[in-house]
């Protein structure tokens, strides 16, 4: 017998069956079957290699005008860190980190809420399974296209769909739109919308689940909720944790539905002016690229502060089953 | 105990992960290989093609320039058909065209000249004239081979920036009123003539009709946000919202006075309520007039054939309110765009044959017609005139007559001009929601005026 008590997994005796290939904790393959895994990864990741070349030279470069002032018309002239300290004083760029922020904290865990909610609900086993997720999934792939942005602004706009909708209750909807107090939670909205990618790894994360966790425990007299918290948040966690760091890096750095939605102008009122848009009119439209690369390095340092910060926490709460 | 065949182990049952049935890890690994490798060809392959492009000179000696503005589909169509005759009059010259939106096109235009891969004619707008000469991006116009005799002295100082002249308008227009004359018929009112208007009786007449309608059409939907509406009314104050020497000169009285009427016109109904306008892009179809939403707005004349297509035709073109009774006259005669020429072309004499053809040549309006304005050689615009569609024949008129009177001089927009056009963007949403005072607004745009604009 198990001698387990429901809720602490690690009390299961040991398995006798040989070890199986582990998720990316040891540093090598363990036998020939997980090597030509491991080859066929490397030869997906190829194309990125290649393409690193193409990217560390502009990052570079970008280094190197992050200390000039370069108006793209003539040849950058270096001034030091005056990048780094105006952006001190820059009252603009501390709302374009707020709208950053806000939306990030707002969409990030409302879309893995959601996407482990419907995962939830589509491994019950429904009829349609493949239908349902290729349906939920398909927003990720265009959430951030122009059509769909635009498709979006025109629903939430004053005479739009939303608020015709809300009229055949009597409700007179504000501007979605145009309320600076509202745009920002529209493109929340739309970020929810696109969970689709997140759900369909959850799901194949709650396949990997073994019914008999929850037959054992179930046995036991634990209820849905307990479940839940002792066998399926626990065993998703590596699942959530991936979600929550490609989510927070990706989310962090939103510019077309920003750019699309307000017509590059960041409105209304400076509403959607995200942080990468922000930088976007330094570099493009004000002749000064020199900040906008300031800008973007201040930007990959949070991010990667950010990411660090959940990596470090993560022992905390991600559980490793093996 | 469950043995490891019961449990569902993710490598050998993919069919609950893929749906599909998959044969072993062996055949992913192989199939793994070769899809890889296609890849990676094919990128390759792409990257290749990246790299190859056709320089000015081709093999046969003859020359190929390169000629790029904004603007839509038909416009485009216009102006190729125009480039076509060129090619035709001046073989050995073959002009590679392009163009985008305005809004990209002004975003990419910096980057392109930065990639050194500058176009040898493009078109300026005109809040950018001064931050491309100023970096010496544009070429001296006098060194070039352009005859600008033809065109009037007030026309060429649009493209005049401290005394050297580096471009050439593209066509002219000016800011008008478009009115839906039906509603005003219903609403009982007298059709105006714009010519001595003042803007509190362009306010009752708008006031008017959305009561009429029983606020299902409002009276006026002008917008704010375009900085236009700010020069023509700092003027009409008696000063000059940009200045001869780039730079602020609204006052805190003046720009407060704007937006404080703005808000009187919403009080009483002549405009819609906050957030009604989510109006995106510049197509005379999507504008609030031509949905019929609004009976009038303010737009720039080059459009007015545009928008009375949209609006079933049935559009004034007036005047803007307070010419008369301002301490001096709101309008001027503007231009959009300018035709410039790159400071680094490498064939400078065949561009500014292309540019003398687009501003003196007549054949160069067979098609393109006022589609950018009015053309700034009179004689041209005198030429062309007989076979002008109505639309445009009226709005041609309209500014000729203007340009007669004795009208301010549109300065050319400081550097840092797109900052002060931001700010005018988020300054009228605020006061349109209320959260910011038009004192508020007044120093917001000073603050912008003294520190972000220069010479």
């Amino acid at each position: 017998m198990s001698g387990t008590t429901v809720g602490s997994v690690q009390a299961l005796p040991p398995d006798p069956s040989p070890p199986r290939p582990t998720r990316w904790r040891r540093s090598g393959p363990v036998n020939q079957a997980a090597a030509s895994e491991e080859r066929a990864a490397y030869v997906f990741l190829l194309p990125w290699f290649l393409g690193l070349g193409f990217t560390v030279i502009p990052f570079g470069v970008s280094l190197y005008l992050a200390f000039t002032d370069y108006n793209l018309l003539q040849s950058p002239t270096w001034i030091g860190a005056e990048n780094f300290t105006r952006m001190l004083d820059d009252p603009k760029a501390v709302t374009a980190s707020k709208v950053t922020l806000v939306y990030t904290f707002l969409s990030v865990p409302a879309s893995i809420v959601s996407a482990l909610a419907v995962a939830m609900l589509l491994n019950k086993g429904v009829r349609g399974l493949k239908f349902y997720r290729s349906a939920f999934y398909l927003p990720s792939l265009i959430g951030t296209s122009v059509a769909i942005v635009m498709l979006w602004r025109s629903i939430f706009g004053y005479d739009g769909v939303v608020n015709k909708f809300l009229g055949v209750f009597g409700i007179t909807g504000p501007g979605w739109v145009t309320d600076p107090d509202w745009a920002l939670v529209t493109l929340v909205t739309l970020s929810i919308w696109s969970f689709g990618a997140s759900m369909v790894i959850f799901l194949a994360g709650l396949r990997q689940i073994p019914a008999m966790y929850y037959e054992a425990a179930s046995i036991d007299g634990a209820g849905w909720w307990r479940q839940f918290r002792s066998i399926t948040l626990p065993l998703l966690s590596p699942v959530m944790f991936f979600n929550l760091v490609l989510g927070l890096i990706g989310s962090l750095q939103t510019f077309t539905q920003g750019f699309v939605f307000s017509g590059g102008t960041g409105g209304p009122a400076e509403s959607t002016l995200f942080y990468n848009l922000y930088l976007y009119q330094w570099g493009f439209q004000r002749f000064d690229m020199g900040y906008a690369s300031a800008l973007a390095w201040v930007m990959f340092i949070v991010i990667a502060f950010f990411t660090a910060l959940n990596f470090l926490v993560s022992k905390y709460w991600v559980f490793y089953d093996d | 105990m469950p043995t490891p065949a019961e449990r569902p182990s993710p490598r050998t049952d993919h069919s609950q992960v893929t749906g599909s049935r998959v044969t072993g890890t062996r055949a992913v690994g192989r199939r793994a290989f070769t899809f890889g490798a296609a890849a990676l060809g094919t990128t390759a392959l792409a990257g290749c093609g990246r790299f190859s492009n056709d320089s000015g000179g081709s093999s046969d000696g003859s020359v190929e320039l390169s000629f790029v503005w904004w603007g839509d589909a038909a416009r485009a169509e216009a102006t190729e058909a125009a480039v076509r005759r060129f090619e035709e009059k001046n073989p050995g010259i073959t002009v590679r065209t392009e163009y985008q939106d305005s809004g990209p096109y002004q975003d990419k235009l910096a980057t392109r000249i930065a990639a050194g891969d500058a176009p040898d004619l493009f078109a300026v707008p005109n809040r950018g004239l001064r931050e491309y000469a100023s970096r010496g991006a544009l070429m001296d116009l006098s060194t070039a081979e352009v005859d600008t005799t033809t065109v009037e002295d007030s026309v060429l100082d649009l493209g005049t920036v401290d005394g050297t002249l580096y471009g050439v308008a593209a066509g002219l227009n000016t800011l008008g009123v478009v009115f839906r004359k039906q509603h005003l018929l219903d609403a009982g009112l007298e059709l105006p003539d714009g010519l001595d208007w003042s803007w509190e009786d362009y306010e009752e007449m708008c006031r008017r009709i959305t009561e009429n309608t029983g606020a299902t059409v409002y009276g006026s939907g002008y917008s704010t946000v375009a900085e236009t509406t700010n020069i023509t009314w700092t003027r009409q104050q008696g000063e000059d919202f940009y200045t001869a020497d780039a730079g602020f000169g609204a006052s805190r009285e003046s720009i407060a006075a704007w937006y404080a009427m703005n808000n009187r016109f919403r009080a009483s109904g002549a405009l819609p309520p906050p957030g009604y306008s989510d109006v995106q892009g510049n197509s005379a179809e999507q504008q609030l007039i031509s949905q019929n939403k609004v009976a009038s707005q303010f737009f720039a004349t080059n459009n007015f054939k545009a928008y009375n297509a949209a609006s079933d035709g049935d559009l004034l073109i007036l005047r803007m309110p307070g010419e008369t009774t301002g301490v001096r006259r709101g309008h001027s005669i503007d231009c959009s765009m300018l035709w410039s020429l790159s400071s680094q072309t490498d064939h400078p004499a065949e561009a500014a044959a292309l540019l003398d053809y687009l501003v003196n040549d007549p054949e160069a309006y067979t098609e393109m017609m006022t589609t950018r304005g009015v053309p700034p050689n009179r004689e041209v615009t005198e030429s062309i005139k007989a076979d002008l569609h109505p639309d445009d024949l009226a709005a041609t008129e309209y500014l000729l007559a203007l340009q007669e009177e004795d009208l301010p001089t549109m300065y050319v927009y400081p550097r840092g001009a797109t900052a002060m056009a931001d700010e005018i963007g988020t300054v009228s949403v605020e006061i349109e929601f209320g959260r910011m005072t038009p004192e508020q607004a007044a120093d917001a745009l000073i603050r912008v005026g003294e520190s972000e604009l220069s010479a």
